[in-house]
């Protein structure tokens, strides 16, 4: 007995609060209203706070995925954000990326070396 | 718009874990449903308390997973069905109770959802809960899929009146959090009558002969697993390798085979009923070949009890080998994924994968390495806690006795980074900064002589800070706590708590009034704006001047994404380039997501995007470059 199953996989990315989580869901309930076994996987519950957001969108026909695509098989990126797309391409990488689509780039919070505090109020 | 009790059986829906969780309550006729929030088991009651009019539910956000539990045991003991869930570090809170209702028998089933967050994604800890259902001899379910979550969720009822104990259930953010199909049941009609039959009382003495009980209880319960349909064999009738998993673990396992093309070598054992575990059943697979791969989330809980089942039944199967997280074949921290099977897979079976090209994956790693920074989490533009701690990074520097700062878990746990100046000594647990504090002042009789400042914040007050901060007047202890009040349990996703006004069911009640608690508990109490830098920095000056027991600082103000859905912005907001000197302490200290670098005129500038025009910068420039006009 086999577990073939021909597999699309779709990543949304960006950062928190870009309408990540909405867009996945609206693809996948229209996919599963067509007889589509759809799994979505996704971080998020930090991403209000400046973290970024994946959604993996995995899309079957005959069978439930696990809600990671596996490394290099994602087969297409939209990219609410480029910084996440070059992100995704390099961790969660992809085998021949269909198509990015990259968005306004949200700088993330820059660093700072450590220095010696300034006092700002004179003391009362 | 509430999708958990749509009244159309075999109707096929996209539904998070959670929900089908909840939906699963739903077919089972639950009635009472408690909870702390805590991710990622948030939505289980979350999704149940919209519908709680609807669908005659008692709902409630309890005020932490001890009373939780205690509330659902209540209902379980008149009849009628109850469900209770919590995060990892719930059940932790709640386990003093479960070890002893374990003990005493229930009326209507009581299922407690445990979901835990393997890689810490949003928990303070990695923690596989399972153990509990071992140390407490309790039933343990775990679902593999969607479906599985709704519909082990309505079987876990029967069980758990079956034997009269808690069941327990345990998921993982992978199955709570993430999507997939769910064909609904049937919604009930029926209606029980709550009744609380006096004449079997709930006592655990004698506790030897209640301890004998829940072991016979647990053996009843080991022939009804032999059968359970949540058990099952996939492959071949003698594969080269036969993996044992159970929740998660099963779509990553089918995946891996799959991809790798193994399907006629390696067989798939998924075990539904984790606790106790089925083993004639289990003695049934190990006669089928020689290796073993283990896969599960976390600890090898599935894998320590195959091989204490391979040992006892060393005569019958012969000798074994096994793999997992004990071998090192499969790393022992950190979620598993289908690539993990894979490399366990490939190193058994000494097979190479290529996922892809190499070249490729080189050069895409050296450019990701370069182009792309680290996304630090900080506070929401406009967030009281940066206006907070930046009042108590300031006032410990001025005080200059090396005073530090010991926290608990919540938004303000970000403190620990850059966002609160990396001023959070500790997180460990609820409540636990002022109960360190507690301690850390009276250590003055053996030299320590640093301030400390324990921050919580409003929800976790009533949830656990309240015992330390009445042992810290009974003991005399020296400290200052600080309750973080923006009137909100904010990283959960806002869900009331006794300090808010209105409830679970949505009933306004008489907020609890923080400052009267802490001046019964014998503190010294004022309460501030946070807004308010000059006065807020100065009052926590004087507190960390007084050196005679706990005094609580209340830094009160509306969390800023509550505020931008009830408020209007009050200030337009900008920054005068020309005043601007490039000190940097904007953009790149107080860290708000509002104010950006721009790198080529060497001035911090506004994002109007992410600016929520609070007006908090214009008091931390140096220059007075920033600027607000009042929004007419």
């Amino acid at each position: 007995m086999g577990f073939r199953t021909e597999a699309y996989n779709l990543i949304i990315t960006g950062v928190g609060g870009q309408g990540n989580v909405l867009i996945s869901q609206l693809i996948g309930q229209s996919l599963v209203s067509k007889g589509y076994f759809v799994t979505i996987g996704e971080t998020y519950g930090m991403a209000q706070r400046g973290g970024s957001v994946m959604s993996h969108i995995r899309i079957a026909r005959g069978k439930q995925l696990s809600p990671l695509i596996p490394r290099a098989k994602g087969d297409f990126i939209v990219a609410l954000e480029p910084v996440e797309a070059l992100r995704v391409l390099g961790v969660r990488s992809l085998e021949r990326p269909l198509g990015a689509i990259p968005g306004r780039l949200i700088p993330s919070m820059p660093r700072i070396r450590p220095f010696k505090w300034v006092y700002l109020f004179s003391q009362t | 718009m509430p999708i958990i009790d749509l009244d159309e059986p075999q109707k096929e829906l996209l539904l998070m874990g959670n929900e089908a969780i909840a939906r699963g309550a739903l077919e089972a006729g639950v009635k009472v449903c408690t909870a702390y929030p805590g991710t990622p088991s948030s939505e289980i009651i979350g999704s149940l308390a919209e519908v709680a009019k609807a669908r005659d539910l008692y709902v409630e956000w309890s005020v932490n997973e001890k009373v939780a539990l205690e509330v659902a045991a209540s209902a379980s003991f008149s009849g009628l069905r109850s469900i209770c869930a919590m995060k990892q570090n719930g059940l932790n809170v709640a386990s003093d109770f479960l070890l002893h209702l374990n003990m005493v028998g229930l009326n209507g089933g009581l299922v407690l959802v445990t979901c835990d967050d393997p890689s810490a994604h949003s928990s303070p800890n990695e923690q596989d809960s399972r153990a509990y259902s071992k140390l407490a001899d309790l039933p343990l379910l775990e679902p593999a899929t969607f479906q599985e979550a709704k519909d082990m969720t309505t079987w876990a009822f029967t069980i758990s009146e079956e034997i009269g104990c808690v069941c327990m259930m345990r998921g993982v953010t992978r199955i709570s959090h993430s999507r997939g199909n769910v064909t609904l049941g049937e919604l009930p009609k029926s209606n029980v009558k709550a009744h609380y039959d006096a004449s079997t009382r709930r006592l655990t003495q004698p506790v030897n002969q209640r301890h004998q009980w829940l072991h016979s209880k647990l053996a009843q319960l080991g022939e009804i697993f032999e059968t359970s349909k949540f058990n099952q064999y996939y492959g071949p009738e003698r594969p080269d390798v036969l993996i044992f998993t159970c929740g998660s673990g099963l779509l990553y396992s089918q995946e891996a085979v799959n991809l790798m093309g193994l399907e006629d070598a390696v067989g798939i054992f998924k075990i539904g009923t984790s606790w106790p575990l089925p083993t004639k059943t289990i003695v049934e697979h190990l006669k089928r070949t020689e290796k073993f791969l283990i896969i599960e989330e976390v600890d090898p809980f599935l894998e320590c009890n195959v091989l204490e089942i391979a040992a006892y039944e060393s005569m019958k199967i012969g000798p074994k080998a096994f793999y997992g997280k004990r071998s090192q074949h499969v790393p022992s921290v950190g979620e598993m994924d289908t690539d993990r099977v894979i490399d366990a897979l490939s190193s058994i079976l000494d097979i190479r994968y290529e996922a892809r090209d190499r070249s490729y994956t080189k050069t895409i790693g050296e450019i990701a390495n370069t182009l792309v920074p680290e996304r630090t989490m900080g506070f929401c533009s406009g967030c009281p806690h940066r206006a907070s701690f930046w009042s108590i990074k300031n006032a410990l520097e001025t005080d200059k006795r090396g005073g530090f700062v010991t926290g608990d878990i919540g938004c303000y746990s970000l403190a620990r980074g850059p966002a609160g100046y990396y001023l959070l000594q500790t997180n460990l647990g609820m409540g636990s900064g002022a109960g360190l504090a507690s301690g850390f002042g009276k250590l003055d009789r053996f030299g320590l002589d640093q301030p400390v400042i324990a921050v919580c914040g409003d929800s976790t007050f009533f949830h656990a800070a309240m015992p330390a901060l009445a042992n810290a007047h009974y003991n005399q202890s020296n400290f200052v706590m600080v309750v973080l009040d923006n009137s909100a349990t904010a990283m959960t996703g806002f869900q009331p708590h006794p300090g808010v006004g209105i409830n679970a069911m949505g009933d306004k009640v008489e907020p609890l009034n923080i400052e009267s608690i802490c001046r019964d508990f014998g503190a010294k109490v004022e309460v501030t704006d946070p807004f308010d830098l000059r006065g807020t920095t100065k009052r926590l000056l004087e507190m960390l001047k007084d050196q005679k027991g706990p005094k609580v600082l209340i830094m009160r103000r509306k969390c800023a994404l509550l505020k931008q859905r009830e408020e209007e912005p009050l200030y337009k907001v900008r920054v005068d380039p020309q005043k601007c000197i490039g000190c940097e302490l904007c953009a790149k200290v107080f860290r708000c997501p509002g104010l950006i670098w721009d790198k080529e005129l060497e001035v911090a500038a506004i994002d109007e995007a992410l600016c929520v025009r609070c007006g908090l910068c214009v008091d931390i420039c140096p220059e007075e470059a920033i600027l607000r006009e009042k929004e007419s």
